[in-house]
């Protein structure tokens, strides 16, 4: 059983997350000075498993530039988006490996925690979608939802290490059961928001459940009445649940629903062997788009599969399993090398195909906020800081380090269009634990909470505590 | 959450604090160990508490209310994510307002369904539908909604909800639905109130749910509900019997396998991965006929044979599908055949697999799962920043070598030794369950020790160690620990260590069936006691 209160490893982390941030907003720093103009800044984390294959991940440079556009280039459909990204090389997850938990379940844990995962598999810091959400909350425009968290292909079982995304809850941060179901999703976000405010009807169904929470709070009340304190934390969450539903239903948003969001009306959004996961990734894309232009969150997480997804890809016409047969057969030492056939196991043609089908997925979604005019003359895109990144470096060794990083955007804080190399770690055996000759991908988190005026000094395991001084 | 094994408090201050009340029990043989009376201020038992139905609770407990099909809800609503391995209503969850606005669209769509079934539902013909119907309809479905009578206060609070719909201008069907939403919302629903009297025991009505929820996953049945207003279930033979109904019960029987599955940590399976080139002939469907397979066999081993702890782990008794029976090399059969070479669960492909590396055997793993989740035996996790890199495979001969340096090197025994031996005699299969003799042309060693307990006994296999641990009393300890941990919704806390090992020692004694393990615990006052 754990201890109520933080332990002091886990103060220490909380410390790193909050950094001087509290001090600050204590002192009375405006709202509206952290924002540009009226337009908030957005937080958008994508996951996408399988590890890739460098020389044909990494840009080529030349003359000062860099260049995503060769033939096998993996990043090459983001090409007409170059001026918007910046590619990040070589950052490596030493928090996984300071406690030997690399591979799969320690990777995707790892990711956006900047810690390790438990043996129960919760971590010791949330993700930093739920740090900058809360931040948010009390320093940006409030929004009706916190943050919104996604999941592509999986139907949420939890297996040890299927989640990207970790939410504090008592003195340890739990994995969040992720949304999987587009439609359920678009009701919640989007029932009576419409251009011009919400239809009579609408007016109805939100009195009938103001009714129904009405009723709850009067029900809680007499229960505590004859608890008296005891279970007060349980009731007062509940209480206070029911205040911040209340509020929602009160915020009147108008603004245009997204319209390609159809859902299936049969359990195959969980299925991650179809052509639905093309179709779950566009509408899931569709909603944290509308959803960041209709002010309803500042705070997103999409994951593209999970660590070891074993979905197929109708794009690539590939058959087979995807994980198994690619990621773990066509790569060796970092370089797809097996051209044969591309229909078989193995396949490097394959490989560079699917890995292909997860950078268009994710530039229709960047193309997508970058289409959206916002009221200080930028791009919902420009406007937002989007990190997507991968849990594996090298798949077939399953390692965590080099991990592939692309961010976009960058909320008018990160200059884009750039190409950052730090140092190809290559193999487990040349990690180097004290943080020597190798980045620790903890300082890309803390620099990130800090494009949100966090104003940290690292983020998650304080062994490698720290900011990417690039950014 | 973790939780604290029996076994490990044994060791502790506590002992000796709890002699006297195992004493007190007389035999030991009694199941229902008399905890309350004698209390030592360190064995305090299980605290009260209030406890968030789970998703799947939700759902079980609709569907006895309204009768009608639960919809598309399950879609609107995450599944809970397990807690130590088992999906189960933990005493740490709160509500959210995530969860809250899911819940509240469940209750929207329970509106709909009941308005839908109106004619059906409705306690009166649609020409006499008026006030007092609906509160017939109220007075009828909140009891079994909050699991305990209603006062007509808590009636009239729904009846509003729906009056006030009716005065909205909705239609009978529709109010009906809009009350069918306030009971489904309502926190007397939401919640299990294991809240004890004075006495310090728990309401009937408590116990009813706490048994159903626990034995069935749905809420209490007609029978139980009776036993519950009768005053019935503070007898420990009533509560004995119910429970042997419920777990016979064709939702028990599912409940039970479940959590002996989960017990042995089934899950893993699912999201094993394995090296296509290691292993060519592993697939998803070969993933589902191991775990099918192994699910039959613990059904079959409860409630065919004779539903020993013992048996569950040394029985040949297989029953397989046509690839695991080729994945056996063994002659398919329709029915249950015996394999003396694959005696009991351990040795099954779906242990084996899912303890094991992508394209290796684990003695570690395998090792581990019986040390911390079979024996409850805590194993500390590897110690900061340890190059926990092992040999390469291309540089040794057999899986067995890469981990033996484990054992050479004292930094890492110290730890390694709890492990591995325990997993070194399952080395005759695998990395996904197919026995084996060599390893890349060279004999595989399968000798290994059971040790526990401060005893070890050489073994020089599988089927050797097997029957060391089906006969170590801290094998059905540990069950019942891991049981009682699941009915409790939470892990043993150093203020119950006394209770748990006082029960589980009487349990364990029974070496009986798991059945009677699980009514047995049941019976004690340690389930229908909670301090203050």
């Amino acid at each position: 059983m754990k201890q109520l209160g933080l332990s002091r490893r886990r103060f220490l982390s909380a410390m790193a997350a909050v950094g001087t941030s509290s001090l600050a907003h204590t002192l009375g720093r405006s709202v509206a000075h952290a924002q540009d103009g009226n337009v908030p800044k957005r937080l958008l984390l994508l996951f996408s498993p399988h590890g890739t294959s460098y020389p044909d991940w990494r840009p080529k440079v030349a003359g000062g530039d860099f260049d995503i556009d060769f033939p096998d280039s993996i990043l090459a459909p983001l090409a007409p988006l170059k001026q918007k990204i910046c590619v990040v090389e070589g950052l490596d997850m030493l928090c996984a490996y300071y406690y030997a938990r690399s591979g799969h379940e320690g990777g995707i844990t790892s990711l956006f925690t900047g810690t390790h995962r438990n043996d129960d598999n919760t971590t010791d810091s949330p993700s930093i979608d739920q740090a900058i959400a809360n931040h948010l909350a009390t320093t940006a425009s409030p929004v009706p939802h916190r943050v919104l968290n996604y999941v592509v292909g999986l139907d949420a079982t939890f297996g040890a290490g299927t989640s990207a995304f970790f939410e504090t809850q008592g003195n340890a941060a739990q994995p969040i059961p992720c949304q999987s179901n587009p439609l359920a999703e678009f009701h919640r976000l989007f029932d009576g928001v419409t251009p011009d405010g919400p239809t009579p009807e609408q007016l109805a169904l939100t009195a009938r459940k103001k009714r129904l929470l009405d009723l709850s709070r009067e029900q809680l009340g007499a229960i505590r009445q004859t608890l008296g304190s005891f279970e007060r934390i349980k009731l007062d969450a509940h209480v206070e649940a029911i205040a911040q539903l209340e509020a929602r239903l009160d915020t009147v948003v108008s603004c245009a629903p997204p319209t390609g969001v159809q859902g299936t009306g049969d359990p195959a959004y969980m299925d991650h062997s179809t052509a639905q996961q093309v179709q779950t990734t566009r509408e899931f894309s569709e909603l944290v788009t509308q959803a960041f232009a209709c002010r309803l969150t500042h705070v997103a997480g999409i994951q593209l599969g999970f660590s070891g997804h074993f979905g197929t890809f109708p794009e690539t016409g590939f058959t087979g399993d995807t994980h198994h047969d690619l990621a773990h057969d066509s790569i060796a030492d970092g370089v797809a090398t097996d051209p044969v056939d591309p229909q078989s196991s193995g396949s490097r043609q394959a490989y560079l195909d699917m890995q292909r089908v997860y950078t268009q997925r994710v530039t229709d979604l960047l193309m997508g906020m970058d289409a959206i005019v916002e009221e200080n003359g930028k791009t919902l895109l420009d406007n937002t800081m989007v990190v997507w990144a991968g849990c594996l470096g090298n798949s077939a060794m399953h390692s965590n380090i080099d991990i592939p990083i692309v961010l976009a955007g960058g909320a008018g804080r990160v200059q884009m269009n750039r190409y950052l190399q730090y140092e190809y770690t290559q193999g487990n055996h040349n990690i180097h634990l004290d943080g020597s000759g190798s980045a620790p991908h903890n300082h890309l988190l803390a620099s990130i909470c800090n494009v949100f005026d966090m104003g940290v000094s690292g983020y998650g395991d304080p062994n490698y505590s720290g900011t990417l001084d690039a950014l | 959450m973790r939780f604290i094994s029996g076994a490990v408090l044994a060791g502790l201050t506590f002992t000796a604090a709890c002699t006297g009340i195992v004493g007190d029990t007389g035999e030991g043989d009694d199941a229902a160990a008399d905890v309350g009376e004698h209390r030592d201020p360190l064995c305090e038992g299980a605290p009260q508490q209030l406890r968030m139905l789970s998703r799947d609770e939700v759902a079980a407990s609709l569907n006895a209310v309204f009768g009608v099909p639960a919809v598309d809800w399950i879609g609107i609503v995450p599944p809970d994510p397990p807690a130590e391995g088992y999906v189960m209503a933990t005493a740490t969850s709160t509500m959210s307002d995530e969860r809250l606005e899911q819940l509240l669209a469940v209750s929207n769509q329970v509106a709909d369904a009941v308005a839908a079934n109106a004619p059906v539902l409705a306690p009166c013909a649609s020409t006499t539908a008026d006030a007092e119907c609906l509160a017939s309809f109220v007075r009828d479905r909140l009891p079994i909604a909050y699991r305990r009578p209603t006062s007509e206060a808590e009636v009239q609070a729904v009846v509003a909800v729906a009056q006030a719909a009716l005065d909205d201008g909705m239609s009978f069907a529709d109010a009906m639905g809009q009350a069918a939403a306030a009971m489904s919302l309502a926190p007397h629903h939401l919640y299990r109130f294991e809240i004890s009297d004075d006495d310090g025991e728990l309401s009937d009505f408590a116990i009813a749910e706490l048994l159903a929820f626990g034995l069935t996953g749905a809420p209490p049945d007609e029978a139980l509900r009776r036993a519950a207003e009768q005053g019935e279930l503070r007898d420990a033979e009533v509560r004995r019997e119910q429970a042997t109904r419920l777990i016979d019960s064709p939702a028990g029987r599912a409940r039970l396998v479940s959590f002996v599955a989960s017990w042995l940590e089934f899950g893993e399976l699912d999201h094993a991965d394995k090296s296509t080139s290691a292993y060519p002939e592993f697939d998803d469907e070969l993933r589902g006929e191991m775990k099918d397979a192994a699910l039959a066999f613990i059904e079959y081993v409860l409630f065919e044979g004779d539903g020993r702890l013992s048996t569950l782990f040394t029985s040949p008794t297989v029953i397989a599908t046509p690839r695991l029976a080729e994945l056996y090399g063994v002659p398919q059969t329709d029915g249950p055949v015996d394999v003396p070479s694959r005696p009991g669960i351990l040795t099954r492909a779906a242990v084996l697999t899912a303890q094991s590396g992508p394209s290796a055997s684990s003695p570690v793993r395998r090792g581990f799962l019986i040390r911390h989740r079979l024996l409850c035996t805590e194993v500390p996790p590897p110690p900061p920043a340890v190059d926990a890199a092992i040999p390469p495979a291309s540089e040794v001969e057999t899986t067995r070598d890469r981990f033996e340096l484990h054992l050479s090197d004292p930094s890492c025994a110290a730890c390694h030794q709890l492990m591995d031996p325990l997993g070194f005699p399952f080395e005759g299969f695998d990395g996904i369950g197919r026995a084996r003799s060599t390893e890349n042309g060279v004999a595989v060693d399968t000798s290994g020790a059971f040790t526990h307990g401060g005893e070890s006994v050489d073994v020089a296999d599988a089927a050797e160690f097997v029957a060391q641990l089906a006969a170590e009393p801290d094998l059905a300890a540990c069950f019942a620990e891991n049981y009682r941990m699941v009915g409790l919704g939470r892990p043993t806390t150093y203020s119950e260590a006394c209770v748990p090992s006082v029960v589980l020692d009487t349990l364990a004694a029974q070496d009986g069936r798991l059945v009677d393990i699980v009514a047995s615990w049941v019976a004690t006052e340690d389930f229908i006691r909670r301090i203050k």
